[in-house]
């Protein structure tokens, strides 16, 4: 009774179902880091924003991180489907969406440095969270670009678990930005 | 069903989410600028919201542990 082809069907669990589990496992640590950055922004700061935060491109960029998670969407379905072509199409739109993101950020912080720098309370948690988020951001345009490259050679026709994977981890950091969001420009 | 049939049912829990997630983020924006009470609550409320929606919708938080889909 040591190998699965002896344990009932029951009792076995799939590859996927072990990757999926070890995937969500990694969101629940990852959260911990997020959450605890949050709290660290309202124990400092209470409920106060920067005057000086630009609402217009915090709305901007979110509106296109939420656009990007529909393009990725679409992606994952396209590679479930075998579909080499359009998995490829909306990888690269999700990417392009990606990097016009993070030049957003960018841009906010070319303003920031000057409204409120990283040495003020303000900056220091405005810097850190977007920092942080950003690096996440960035870290998943790379996941991305190479899922991009290996669906243009079809290596992933037999097996979508590779895009499955980068895709959920994009998602996961646009549900980050969901609550860093009103944290940093609204309230 | 025909190949554009499938992939519009494929589609729609995506546009679904994805229009809910650009009405709930206006929906706050409007809330911040509004500069009413209570809008910290309110605020808290549409964002666990918008995780949700994505939880569900883009992430198939329910399919972790199945074996396809």
């Amino acid at each position: 009774m040591t190998t699965t082809e002896t344990l009932p069907m029951e009792h076995t669990t799939s590859r996927l179902q072990i990757n999926r589990i070890g995937l969500w496992l990694f969101f629940f640590s990852e959260t911990m880091l997020f959450a605890g950055i949050l709290v660290t922004r309202f124990t400092l700061l209470g409920t106060e924003v920067h005057e000086e935060v630009s609402q217009t491109i915090g709305l901007i960029i979110t509106a296109i991180l939420l656009a990007s998670s529909y393009t990725a969407f679409r992606a994952e379905h396209a590679a479930h489907r075998g579909d080499r072509e359009e998995t490829t199409r909306y990888l690269s739109m999700t990417l392009g969406l990606g990097a016009v993101f993070v030049a957003g950020v960018a841009f906010e912080w070319a303003e920031a440095f000057s409204a409120f720098p990283p040495g003020t309370e303000f900056g220091t948690v405005f810097f850190t969270m977007t920092g942080i988020h950003a690096f996440h951001v960035i870290t998943g345009l790379i996941f991305l670009a190479l899922l991009w490259n290996n669906s243009r050679q079809g290596r992933y026709d037999a097996d979508a678990w590779p895009v499955e994977a980068g895709v959920k981890y994009w998602h996961f950091v646009d549900v980050v930005w969901v609550f860093f969001y009103p944290a940093l420009y609204l309230l | 069903m025909t190949e554009i049939a499938a992939k519009a049912v494929e589609r729609s829990p995506g546009v679904t989410a994805i229009v809910s997630l650009a009405v709930l983020t206006a929906v706050e924006f409007v809330v911040s600028s509004a500069d009413i009470s209570g809008s910290l609550a309110m605020l808290t409320v549409i964002a666990l919201v918008k995780a949700a929606v994505i939880l569900s919708a883009f992430m198939h938080l329910r399919n972790v542990l199945r074996e396809e889909g």
